[in-house]
C-alpha cells in the first residue's frame, strides 16, 4: 500500500501502532489493543496480520525479531511521525467538535 | 454400546468419512460458515477440502464455531517450506481461538476453540479487498471470455451464423456456456461489491447472502457444470473436433495432473511442516470421534489413486479419440459441394467443402475407411454449418446407388440407396434430407407405414410415398436407411422379401 493512501488512519490502525510504540509480537499487540481500549477495540488475527503486512511495506513499523513463528515489530521514525499527526488531527477534530457540541473544557 | 464397537471393528476407516459437493463462491463466506455449522450440528465435522469435495467426519452432533477466511495461497509454500508469514498468520488465528483445520486454494478454514473466539476479520474494508483480489481470476477469465466474443463478432453477427441451438457447432455451444456462467457470477459479485462498497466504508459487517440464497445458486453452478460436461462429451464422442481439440485437451489434462501433482505435494508439505500428526483430528475433534486419524489416512490415499487413475484413463480416451480422428481425416478427407446464393455479393456461390472444415468424419456419417466416395455431394442452401454437413451427407446418399433391373421387364426397375451412420442424429439428419430432398419427393409426402410393413422389412421404422407411376420406401433399422424405389407395385411379403435377396446379393 502506498504511503500516500495510509495518511488517515483507521480505528484499528491507531490503536495498532499506538501499541507498537514498545517492541511487541503480534499475540501481544492484539492484547494490548484491547487493553488501551479498555475492550472497545478488538482486532481480529486476520485484520492484524493484513495490517502489519501493510505497515511493514509502507515502513510505518518494522520487524526486530523472529522467535519461532512469532515476529515482533515495532514503529518506525516514519510510523511515529504519522501517529502523531493522526493524534493531532484527532484532538483538533475533538477540540472542533467541543466547541460546536460542548465539551468538558466549556 | 456393544453392537457399536463391533460395528466399529468390522467398517473400514474411510467409511466413517463422508464426502458432500458445494459451491461456494469467495463472496460466500457467510453461507460457507453456516453450512459447517449446519453439518457439525447433524454430526458430521468438517476436515477438508478438495476443489468442490468436501469431507467430513461422523460422530456425535455438536455446535461447532467455524470461520472460512480467504489468504493468498502463493505464501503458502515458499521454498518446500510453509512460508514464516502463513505460519505467523495461523498462529495469530489460534492464539485468538481458532484452530487451522484445512486450506485449498486461497481458502482457510478454522474451528473456534473457545466460545468467545474473536473474529477473524474485524476490518470489514480489508475483508472487502480479501474478497476483491481473489476474485481477480474469475473477472480474468470473464474478460478472456469476453474477448473471444469480440474477435468472433464477425461470425457472430453474420447471417450465416447458426440462429438455432441444434444447428449451432460445439464451440458455439461451449461459448454460450461459458458466457452465461459468468455472466451470472460476475452479475453476483457486482451486486455483492456494490452493496458492500459503502458499509466498507461506513465500518459496517459486510453484507454476505443467506444459506438460503446461496443454495439456488449452487443449483444454478450445477446445472451449467452439467451443460458443460454433456457438450464437451459430445464433442468427443462426435469426433466432430480434430487436432486443436486433441490439444485443448492434452493442455487440459497435462494442466490437471501438474496441479493434482502440486496439491498432493503441497498438503504433505504443509502437514508436515506444521507438525500435524496423525492424531491431528483427533486432537481437534475428540470429543465426537477417536479413530479420524487413521480414517483421514485411508481417505486421502484413496483419493490420489482414484485422481490419477482417472486422469490416465481420461488422458488415454482423449489421445484415442483424436489419434482416430486426425488418421480419419488424413485416411478418408473429400469434398462435398455447397451451393448457395449470396445476398450481399448478389451472387449464385458454388462452394467446395471439405471434411477438415465441417464438425463431421466420413466415419461419423458411415463411411469406412477405404470405401468408394464419388468427388462431390450436392446440397443447395445457405450456407450454414448444418448444411455444409448435408452437402457431405449428399455424398454419402450418392455413395451406395446402384441401379437395378428385376426380371418383371426392361421398363421396370428398383433402385437403392443404402446410408449406413454410427449415430442417431447423423442418420435421423439423412433422413430428413430424403424426406425433403426434391427428387425424391417427387413420390409425394412419406408417412409412417410401420405398424402394417415394419414386420415385414423386419425394421424399426418404415415410411411410404408413392406417386401415379412409382412407390418409395424408406426402411429404417438400427444405424441403417435403406431407400427403395420402383415402380408401383404393391409391397406384399413375396415382393419384399424377394428385394431384400436381391439387395443382399448386390450390397
Amino acid at each position: 500500500m502506498s504511503r500516500e493512501k495510509l495518511q488517515t488512519l483507521s480505528e484499528p490502525m491507531y490503536y495498532i501502532l499506538l501499541s507498537l510504540l514498545q517492541e511487541q509480537c503480534g499475540v501481544d499487540i492484539m492484547a494490548r489493543v484491547k487493553e488501551i481500549s479498555k475492550g472497545r477495540v478488538q482486532v481480529g488475527p486476520g485484520t492484524l496480520y493484513a495490517l502489519l503486512d501493510k505497515f511493514t511495506t509502507g515502513g510505518i513499523i518494522e520487524e526486530t525479531k523472529v522467535e519461532g513463528r512469532r515476529r515482533s515489530y515495532i514503529i518506525t521514525e516514519y510510523g511515529r511521525e504519522l501517529l502523531m499527526k493522526e493524534h493531532q488531527r484527532l484532538r483538533l477534530m475533538a477540540a472542533e467538535g467541543d466547541v460546536i457540541l460542548g465539551g468538558d473544557k466549556q | 454400546m456393544k453392537w457399536g464397537n463391533e460395528r466399529e471393528k468390522k467398517s473400514r476407516p474411510d467409511e466413517n468419512m463422508v464426502r458432500r459437493i458445494k459451491f461456494f463462491t469467495e463472496f460466500d463466506l457467510l453461507a460457507y460458515r453456516e453450512y459447517l455449522e449446519d453439518m457439525s450440528a447433524k454430526g458430521y465435522f468438517f476436515v477438508q477440502r478438495c476443489g468442490f469435495v468436501h469431507t467430513f467426519l461422523v460422530g456425535k452432533p455438536k455446535r461447532r464455531r467455524y470461520y472460512v477466511d480467504l489468504f493468498s495461497e502463493s505464501s503458502m509454500v515458499g521454498g518446500g517450506f510453509v512460508n514464516p508469514e502463513t505460519a505467523e498468520y495461523i498462529t495469530y488465528c489460534r492464539e485468538c481461538g481458532w484452530k487451522h483445520l484445512d486450506t485449498d486454494g486461497k481458502i482457510q478454514f478454522f474451528v473456534a476453540e473457545e466460545d468467545d473466539a474473536t473474529p477473524i476479520h474485524t476490518d470489514p474494508q480489508l475483508q472487502l479487498s480479501a474478497i476483491r483480489r481473489s476474485m481477480r481470476p474469475w473477472i480474468a477469465l470473464c474478460l478472456f471470455i469476453i474477448l473471444l466474443g469480440i474477435f468472433n463478432m464477425r461470425n457472430l453477427l453474420d447471417s450465416a451464423w447458426p440462429t438455432e441451438l441444434i444447428e449451432m457447432a460445439n464451440g458455439g455451444l461451449m461459448y454460450l456456456v461459458a458466457i452465461l456462467f459468468v455472466a451470472g457470477m460476475m452479475l453476483r459479485y457486482g451486486f455483492f461489491s456494490l452493496r458492500n462498497h459503502r458499509r466498507a466504508e461506513r465500518g459496517e459487517p459486510l453484507q454476505f447472502s443467506s444459506r438460503w440464497a446461496v443454495r439456488y445458486v449452487e443449483w444454478f453452478v450445477l446445472a451449467f457444470m452439467i451443460c458443460g460436461i454433456v457438450v464437451f462429451a459430445d464433442v468427443i464422442l462426435q469426433s466432430s473436433t480434430g487436432i486443436i481439440a486433441l490439444m485443448i485437451g492434452t493442455l487440459i489434462m497435462t494442466g490437471l495432473v501438474t496441479y493434482g501433482i502440486y496439491k498432493w505435494y503441497r498438503r504433505r508439505e504443509i502437514r508436515a511442516a506444521m507438525k500435524a500428526s496423525d492424531d491431528r483430528w483427533n486432537e481437534i475433534y475428540e470429543d465426537v470421534y477417536t479413530q479420524a486419524g487413521d480414517a483421514l489416512r485411508t481417505a486421502t490415499k484413496k483419493r490420489i489413486v482414484l485422481f490419477v487413475v482417472a486422469v490416465i484413463l481420461v488422458v488415454s480416451g482423449i489421445a484415442l479419440v483424436g489419434t482416430v480422428e486426425v488418421h480419419n481425416i488424413n485416411d478418408g478427407s473429400r469434398e462435398g459441394q455447397l451451393e448457395y446464393y449470396d445476398p450481399v455479393n448478389d451472387e449464385h456461390v458454388v462452394e467446395y467443402v471439405s471434411s477438415d472444415a465441417i464438425p463431421l468424419t466420413f466415419e461419423d456419417i458411415g463411411v469406412k475407411n477405404g470405401g468408394i466416395l464419388p468427388e462431390r455431394g450436392t446440397y443447395v442452401g445457405s450456407d450454414t454449418y448444418a448444411n455444409r454437413a448435408r452437402s457431405l451427407l449428399g455424398t454419402v446418399l450418392d455413395c451406395y446407388e446402384i441401379g437395378y433391373s428385376d426380371e418383371r421387364g426392361a421398363d421396370s426397375y428398383i433402385g437403392y440407396n443404402i446410408a449406413r451412420c454410427r449415430f442417431d442424429w447423423v442418420r435421423d439428419r439423412v433422413l430428413k434430407e430424403y424426406k425433403n430432398d426434391g427428387y425424391y419427393a417427387n413420390h409425394g409426402e412419406f408417412r409412417d407405414v410401420t405398424k402394417e410393413e415394419g414386420k415385414l422389412w423386419n425394421a424399426d421404422r418404415v415410411y411410404a410415398a408413392a406417386d401415379d407411376e412409382s412407390e418409395a420406401r424408406l426402411v429404417i433399422r438400427d444405424n441403417t436407411i435403406l431407400f427403395i424405389e420402383n415402380d408401383r407395385v404393391e409391397y406384399t411379403e413375396d415382393v419384399i422379401n424377394d428385394i431384400l435377396e436381391a439387395l443382399a446379393s448386390e450390397v
